[in-house]
């Protein structure tokens, strides 16, 4: 509790500091190097409940990757993104610990620190598609839009193709 | 047992990191003790265990009948969207780098999520790589023995917020086993791709 509570004074001074300067600008976020391995459809697209099971549909997953660049004077978050191509969007991180790979869903948003760059990449954080609708080819291109704690929703183009 | 192997591996690799610590730089001539691989090198090499599972066209695949051939081992599963395709990708620019060897060469995936990757699911999905993968499943009885017999750590992980509704977290290195069915050599993840060119071209010339 005692550390939300300092979080949200630090977060006040912030927006103090902010309004002080002479051209508050915020976070400025700039998405470069956007690219989706090419994937599978999968049998039925994703199934609402989540649990393939056996027999179950079995959903295609795909990943995008890309580096944010936040050029503006304050920190943002990515907290989301959806595209039209599957339908579940979600950020994941793989953490290799010793010879072990793991996963984890990013429910709280990746931090992109002000004046910072944060690169989405195999063995890193990455958007996670699940269920798609189509197949992704290398050449593909689809929209993927992110969106985040402050900024405004970006539109991106996503080019798919091989690492 | 799982953990014990994965002790047991965590010292070989520290031990692999070490070699590669104390030998000269790079393309200074192998020493009498140094290792000529970049992965790491098995301090013994042991008959690879043997075993048979059906592929993705549903046909057999018994280990014992590749010898003359290397064969990559990698254990992933097809819902995995970074490591395993990362693996599956680099796996394809090996074979390409190899050229004709890669005759000589089998790329061979096995499923840590037999409940969703069925032969079907496998096929679709190493098509996306190269039709030569070789992609291997079955029940869980019938896999755990080969994820035993070389120490593979899986461990199904529930991610209720996700749509995926559980990951796997499991080994992400390879496994070389040589032409004479030997169990040779380890490639952590993220091995440069001139290095397992480099050391499955060895033990083709073995």
């Amino acid at each position: 509790m005692k550390r939300w509570l300092l979080l949200g004074l630090l977060g006040l001074l912030l927006l103090l500091a902010a309004c002080q300067s002479e051209e508050p600008s915020g976070p400025d976020i700039e998405a470069e190097g956007v690219w989706a391995r090419p994937a599978v459809m999968g049998d039925m697209g994703a199934d609402q409940d989540g649990h393939g099971g056996m027999g179950g549909p079995m959903p295609g997953t795909g990943a995008v990757f890309m580096t944010l660049q936040n050029r503006g004077d304050e920190a943002d978050r990515l907290m989301s993104a959806q595209t039209d191509v599957a339908q579940v969007v979600e950020v994941h991180e793989t953490m290799i610990q010793g010879d072990v790979a793991k996963m984890q869903q990013i429910t709280g948003g990746i931090e992109l620190p002000a004046g910072g760059s944060v690169t989405l990449k195999p063995g890193g954080y990455h958007i996670m598609l699940i269920g798609l609708k189509r197949d992704l080819g290398p050449g593909d291109t689809f929209n993927l839009m992110l969106n985040f704690e402050t900024s405004q929703d970006l539109n991106l183009e996503v080019e798919v193709r091989q690492p | 047992m799982t953990k014990r192997l994965v002790l047991v591996w965590l010292v070989v690799a520290s031990l692999g990191v070490l070699l590669v610590a104390c030998g000269g730089g790079d393309g200074s001539p192998a020493g009498p003790t140094e290792s000529p691989f970049r992965g790491s090198v098995l301090s013994q090499p042991v008959p690879a265990y043997d075993f048979s599972l059906n592929d993705q066209h549903g046909q057999p695949f018994r280990l014992s009948d590749q010898r003359g051939k290397v064969v990559l081992l990698f254990f992933g599963y097809a819902s995995c969207p970074d490591v395993c395709p990362t693996t599956l990708g680099d796996w394809k620019q090996v074979h390409a780098r190899l050229g004709e060897d890669a005759d000589r060469v089998r790329f061979v995936f096995i499923t840590v999520d037999p409940e969703r990757d069925t032969p079907e699911r496998l096929k679709q999905h190493l098509a996306l790589f190269h039709p030569d993968f070789i992609g291997l499943t079955g029940s869980l009885e019938e896999l755990e023995p080969v994820y035993q017999a070389y120490g593979v750590y899986y461990e199904k992980v529930e991610a209720p917020e996700s749509a995926l509704g559980y990951l796997v977290n499991h080994t992400s290195s390879d496994f070389v086993i040589d032409p004479q069915g030997n169990w040779r050599l380890r490639h952590s993840f993220g091995t440069p791709i001139d290095d397992i060119v480099h050391d499955v071209r060895l033990l083709l010339e073995d």
